[in-house]
Order: C-alpha cells, then structure tokens, then sequence
C-alpha cells in the first residue's frame, strides 16, 4: 500500500472546495478493497458481544480497510493529474461469508 | 433405605437438569447483568466527553448544511474527516429481540445501544476534528451497515449482530477575522 502524501490532494464530501474554484473536471475516481475478518478477532468479538459495546477489533479493521479504498481512489484522481477530489462519498457491502467491501468515490477536479 | 434412594433418584435427576439449565440460560442472565452495566456506564462515560469538546467550541462544530454557518470569515483549509465505530448489542438483548421479534412491534430493549452507538461515533468526529484543528465540520452524512447478520434464536452458533457506523464531513478553518463579502 503506497500512502498518497498529505497536501497533494484536496478531500472535500462538498460540492467544491471551500475557498476554491473549480477549474476541469475529470470524472468519476473510485476505489475499493475487499476485507476478511481475521478468525481470532471474531473470536475476540464474539466474546465482546456478550456483554455490547463497541467491537473495537472490527472498527480498527474497517478503518483500516477504509483508508485504503481512499487511497486507491487518491491514486486513481492523482494518475488523472487532478488536485482535489469533491463529493466523495462512501459505500459498505457485506459479501459473501463475512468478507466486506468498502467503496469510496468521488469526482476528480483540477482546482485553483 | 427407601428413602435415601429415593433422595438419591430426585438429586441424579435434579443436577443434570439444573446444568443443562445453567449452560443454556446462564450465559444469557450474566450477559443480562453484566451488559446493562457495561452500557450503563459507557453511556455516562460519553456525556462527560461530550461535554468537555462542548465546552472547547462556542458552538456544536459539526453540521450537515453545505456551507459553514458563518460566511463572513474567509476559509483558510479544508480536509475530510471522518470516524467509525462498530457496535453489537448483548446477547441478552438479542435474545430478546429474537422473542418481541414473534409478536412484532416496537423494540425498546436496542433503543439504548443504538441511541449510544450514534451519539458516541458523533462525538468522536467532534474529537478528531479538534485533534485535526478544524473550526468546524460541514456536510457532515451519517452511514450504517450491517457487518454481521443478526442471530436468529435457534442458530447458537451466531447469538451476536454487528453493525458498522460510519460519520464524516468536510472540516475547514476560518480565518479569525471577519471579512464582509457584497451580498446578493
């Protein structure tokens, strides 16, 4: 997993940039990852929901697997030479067998 | 004599039948008063939180409007924020659920979990927006997922449901001095 740096790109879920103009638009970015729970965290969950509360294994995992569905997309925005992504929105779905997909989109955009 | 095995008849039964209840019904008792404490104080545990980021903004700093409250201060940056949390009711509350789930109606047994799930993936945006220095966070969307399904009463190897909360907005800062723009 190469890590995008920090300042390269602009992440917004608005319309714009606040404070900027957008100049090009360069279409739909996305990324996506696909997880498997580990069998020991399961483990370790199915014993935290005895009593509730927050499954903390499946948050670090879901996070984690999450930065890496944005990342993708910041590459795909960044080999379209944009410099910031707008509208990025994000999508869970459960596959098969306790497999998750994460989902994050966005429209590419050349900003100043 | 008689009587001994008679005694004797009552007990060989009794201890087997109060085992087997043990291993079916205890594990959902200690879950039953083991979780509700639990939850209890994590509930309590969030509102100091809460109030403590509260108390270090003048306002409530997350909003799901698309523009900052205050148009006035020109904007300096802005990034995404955002924060996660899975939660699970108790099997206690599960198994409950599974019994309101014959007669249908309204569940009141998940209300205080799921209300705490939300208001406590809500203040952790609130702290990863102070710990990222933002002034305020706008657009702010709420998801849920489903990550594990939830039981059904006779599938044992299952008893516990998932579910994945999802929060994040557009954080900006607002530069301190306050700028008219010509309004429109």
């Amino acid at each position: 997993m190469t890590v995008v740096p920090q300042g390269q790109l602009m992440l917004s879920n608005t319309e714009t940039i606040p404070g900027f103009t957008i100049t090009q638009t360069l279409g739909l970015v996305t990324g996506s990852t696909v997880r498997a729970k580990n069998v020991f965290k399961d483990i370790g969950a199915g014993f935290k929901s005895v009593v509730g509360g927050e499954l903390r294994a499946y948050t670090e995992l879901l996070q984690e697997a999450r930065n890496e569905a944005l990342n993708r997309m910041m590459q795909d925005a960044l080999s379209r030479n944009a410099n910031g992504v707008v509208n990025v929105r994000f999508a869970t779905s459960s596959v098969a067998g306790g497999a998750a997909e994460l989902f994050a989109y966005g429209t590419a955009v050349v900003v100043q | 004599m008689a009587e001994d095995s008679v005694a004797g008849v009552i007990l060989a039964v009794l201890i087997p039948v109060f085992f087997v209840l043990l291993f079916t019904f205890g594990p959902y008792l200690l879950s039953a008063a083991v979780g509700t404490f639990h939850q209890r104080g994590l509930q309590k545990r969030l509102e100091i939180r809460k109030q403590v980021t509260l108390s270090s903004f003048s306002t409530d700093p997350i909003h799901s409007l698309s523009r900052p409250i205050n148009v006035n201060h020109p904007i300096q940056g802005s990034g995404l924020v955002m924060a996660n949390l899975s939660i699970s009711p108790s099997w206690w509350q599960m198994f409950v659920v599974s019994i309101h789930s014959l007669f249908g109606g309204n569940i009141t047994t998940l209300d205080s979990v799921i209300r705490w799930g939300r208001e406590e993936v809500i203040q952790r945006l609130r702290e990863e927006a102070q710990k990222q220095g933002w002034d305020e966070v706008i657009n702010v969307r709420l998801e849920t997922a489903m990550i594990r399904k939830s039981s059904n009463a006779s599938n044992r190897k299952d008893r516990g449901a998932a579910m994945e909360y999802l929060i994040y907005g557009t954080g900006i800062r607002q530069s301190p001095t306050e700028v008219r723009l010509s309004s429109d």
